[in-house]
């Protein structure tokens, strides 16, 4: 048992090394899919997509740790940001969509 | 292992909000991947959401209108756009309840979000079905 101590250990070391870098990409795409969206609602209403693309470009350093200690602590903060900023998109949508036939769209 | 599952929804979550898990939560601290994978299945719920608001936008801004029916767009797209913004909250809720079931190392309860989003979209797809055939029958 003693022997296979080390080697157990730098799995799991190394596991976290990976999961950690698996959750910076999963945040990766979300703040991607985030801007992407920004954008798509800045062609039709400039005044609404413009903060969400610098929020989303603002979640980037949020969305990575330096420490593993650092990445729980922090966890809860950051998912409930996420949920926020989302939640608030699908308002300004619904609000885009029910004031006026999008005036900027492509097809009135 | 079916002895692990509740047998009625919800009940594992009755007996854990009873302590005081809502204020400071009991249990110790999870190895730090279940807290990490934890975020990740939440991360992936938003990019769910993200899409439908997406799919949503794109019907009722950049369709072309369904001839004979003005308000089709609207009634396809409006339920995309709620159900992003609703799975949105719900999917924090989840992510709340694991990150407590795994501080507790309880067993976690099965989430109800994918049969929600699987019924949802269902409903939209048969919803955009009768909106075609509805415009096909007043051209």
């Amino acid at each position: 048992v003693t022997s296979q101590e080390p080697a157990r250990q730098g799995g799991t070391a190394a596991e976290a090394t990976l999961a950690g870098e698996r959750t910076l990409l999963a945040w990766t795409r979300t703040i991607v899919a985030f801007c992407a969206i920004g954008v798509a609602v800045a062609k039709l209403r400039p005044l609404a997509g413009i903060p969400i693309v610098i929020f989303g470009a603002a979640l980037w350093p949020v969305a990575r740790p330096r420490t593993s200690s650092e990445a729980v602590a922090g966890s809860r903060a950051r998912v409930r940001a996420v949920a926020a900023a989302i939640t608030t998109v699908a308002v300004l949508s619904l609000l885009i969509v029910l004031a006026g036939r999008g005036s900027a769209g492509f097809h009135r | 292992m079916c002895a692990a599952r509740p047998s009625w929804p919800g009940q594992e979550r009755a007996v854990i909000v009873s302590g005081n898990a809502r204020q400071e939560p009991d249990g110790h601290e999870p190895d730090v991947r279940f807290t990490l994978a934890n975020e990740r299945t939440f991360l992936a719920w938003s990019r769910t959401c993200l899409a439908l608001i997406a799919a949503g936008l794109a019907i009722t801004q950049l369709l072309p209108p369904f001839p004979g029916v003005s308000w089709g767009r609207s009634v396809i797209g409006t339920p995309l756009i709620v159900l992003g913004g609703t799975v949105s909250v719900l999917s924090y809720l989840e992510w709340q309840r694991y990150q407590r079931e795994l501080r507790l190392g309880a067993p976690l309860t099965r989430s109800r979000l994918p049969v929600i989003i699987a019924g949802a979209i269902a409903a939209v797809a048969a919803l955009a079905g009768a909106v075609e055939l509805y415009s096909l029958a007043a051209r």
